[in-house]
């Protein structure tokens, strides 16, 4: 591999690739995905170099070719929207409840038990509701029908007559609070409404 | 030629003694006033996106695929009008003109309206960067580096504890646009991270690249209802019986959403950089049931409870176990004259 395309990667992670050397290397990424792996050794070398203390995700380089994947090649708006291409999640969350859902219930992650920062102890504690938080080696694999579709998109249930946060309400508020956030916060937030994460809900793909 | 003057020893010393503690007095200083730089930095980078006008293309990094998306964004005559459009095959849009935000979902053959109605009330709590931020983060400047090829200033945020996330903003020296933004947990580990690959700062932008690209026409366009007649029963006092170190309730109001019955009660906490919206609506009606339990879009997390007849349901750019223990402490109380019982209760150190 040539000293440039070393520099033009390296340049890429720390954001300094002018866009048209960026754009340049981006349709090459694609051709090339031990170019993406190397990517991603790159953005791991740079932030040890630079003594940053944020831990890159072990799947940037699959990320990294997911998204070039994704990109049709030779434009920048996607020609497949004409298509009518309702997710798996969408269609088998049935029903009125989903189609005023905003159909955001992909970017939802509903996870009673998904690994977060450790809580403070003795401030839950004070309050700790009447239920159990099941860990993450207890929560179960989504049921699915005969045809592929989960049943189900809640995980345990938490008490009876009670579901996990719906993903209709989810959104309503994930709006309405983006309204009273901070310019950057309330991007961020926004941001998320627009992104894709299918295999968050769907992981039979579509 | 050098006269020895009596006591000039002793002088000399007092002198380079005075010098030194000087020095000392300065280089304590320093801190203050990069701190005060970066405080600075801060607002004017938020002056900046709200105010300027600007498109680029950035990259996010987050929890799932990479996204590619663009930004318009215009102030004019006191209006501002944003498009935000995702570069992924699904084309995905949001539009928002003053107080309306449209949502379209190719995807879903679907359009999201909101609009808050009492935007003004609650924007109050848009925070800002004062000397207050400094009790829950430490606000400092990182050093310089060049990113899209312009010199940037890096800040660091970092929160003091676990009930909040931290930023590291690569900040654009001249027009103070945030050019790369890394949000952190307390531990410093990334969370997501936005990063232009283009930016325009400044420019003339046409009303024709607000308006969306996806033709909506057959879409399901789904609208906040329209003010329901009032309960005549008034609803019942709540207490936040116990709020995190540093929060404090700025605002609340109430507002409709999309597929509630009722007005739903909206109240804002914010430390100073990180917001908490807490919803307070009546039982939901069908098909949707009560909730419990956590949620998650991007790095906001929310947490919900069904109380007294009512869904209590916290949401913020925050860590899950701060929207928790803000929804934990939700208590209907006894309704005081006008308005909402707040209290902000016991405050333990995580």
């Amino acid at each position: 591999m040539s000293d440039i395309l070393n520099e033009q990667l390296s340049a890429l992670v720390d954001g300094e690739l002018p866009p048209e050397e960026t754009a340049l290397l981006l349709k090459r990424l694609e051709r090339e995905p031990e170019l993406a792996r190397r990517l991603a050794g790159y953005r791991i070398c740079g932030e040890v170099l630079r003594g940053e203390t944020c831990q890159p995700r072990a799947d940037f380089a699959v990320r990294i070719s997911a998204a070039i994947a994704r990109e049709p090649p030779g434009q920048s708006r996607p020609a497949a929207r004409a298509v009518r291409r309702v997710p798996s999640w969408f269609r088998s969350a049935g029903g009125l409840a989903v189609a005023a859902s905003v159909g955001v219930l992909a970017v939802l992650i509903l996870q009673r038990g998904l690994p977060v920062a450790p809580r403070p102890a003795e401030a839950i504690l004070a309050s700790e509701p009447a239920t159990v938080t099941p860990s993450a080696n207890e929560r179960r694999p989504l049921s699915r029908a005969p045809g592929g579709e989960p049943q189900s998109y809640v995980t345990p249930a938490v008490r009876p007559g009670l579901q996990e946060i719906q993903g209709a309400t989810l959104a309503n508020y994930v709006v309405a609070h983006s309204e009273v956030s901070g310019p950057l916060a309330g991007r961020s937030v926004l941001i998320h409404l627009l992104a894709d994460q299918p295999t968050a809900a769907s992981p039979a793909g579509r | 030629m050098n006269v020895p003057v009596p006591g000039g020893r002793r002088l000399l010393r007092a002198r380079i003694g005075a010098r030194a503690l000087a020095a000392l007095a300065a280089l304590a200083a320093l801190p203050a006033a990069a701190d005060d730089q970066a405080r600075h930095l801060l607002d004017a980078m938020n002056q900046a996106l709200a105010s300027r006008n600007y498109q680029g293309e950035f990259l996010h990094l987050g929890h799932g695929p990479i996204e590619k998306l663009r930004i318009f964004h215009r102030v004019k005559d006191g209006h501002v009008v944003e498009r935000l459009v995702s570069l992924s095959p699904h084309g995905r849009e949001i539009v928002r003109h003053d107080g309306e935000l449209q949502c379209f979902l190719p995807d879903e053959l679907t359009v999201l309206v909101e609009t808050p109605p009492d935007r003004g009330a609650l924007l109050g709590a848009v925070p800002s960067f004062d000397s207050s931020v400094e009790e829950n983060y430490r606000v400092e400047l990182t050093g310089h580096a060049r990113v899209l090829g312009r010199p940037t200033t890096i800040v660091s945020v970092l929160p003091r504890d676990g009930y909040r996330f931290g930023y590291r903003l690569w900040i654009d020296e001249e027009n103070k646009m945030p050019l790369r933004t890394d949000l952190c947990d307390e531990h410093g580990q990334m969370l997501e991270q936005v990063l232009f690959n283009a930016l325009e700062v400044d420019v003339q932008l046409p009303d024709s690249v607000f308006r969306s690209e996806v033709d909506a026409t057959h879409f399901t366009w789904i609208r906040q209802a329209a003010d329901p007649p009032r309960a005549a029963a008034r609803e019942p006092a709540w207490q936040l019986l116990q709020l995190p170190p540093g929060f404090k309730v700025s605002s609340s109001g109430e507002q409709h959403l999309p597929g509630s019955d009722g007005p739903v009660t909206h109240l804002v906490l914010s430390d100073g950089l990180a917001s908490v919206s807490v919803f307070i609506e009546g039982p939901p009606p069908p098909p949707r049931q009560p909730s419990e339990g956590q949620g998650r879009v991007g790095s906001a997390f929310a947490y919900s409870r069904f109380v007294a007849g009512h869904q209590v349901t916290a949401i913020g750019e925050v860590p899950a176990q701060t929207v928790e223990y803000i929804a934990t402490g939700a208590a209907p109380g006894v309704p005081p004259k006008e308005g909402y019982g707040l209290v902000a209760g016991p405050r333990p150190r995580p």
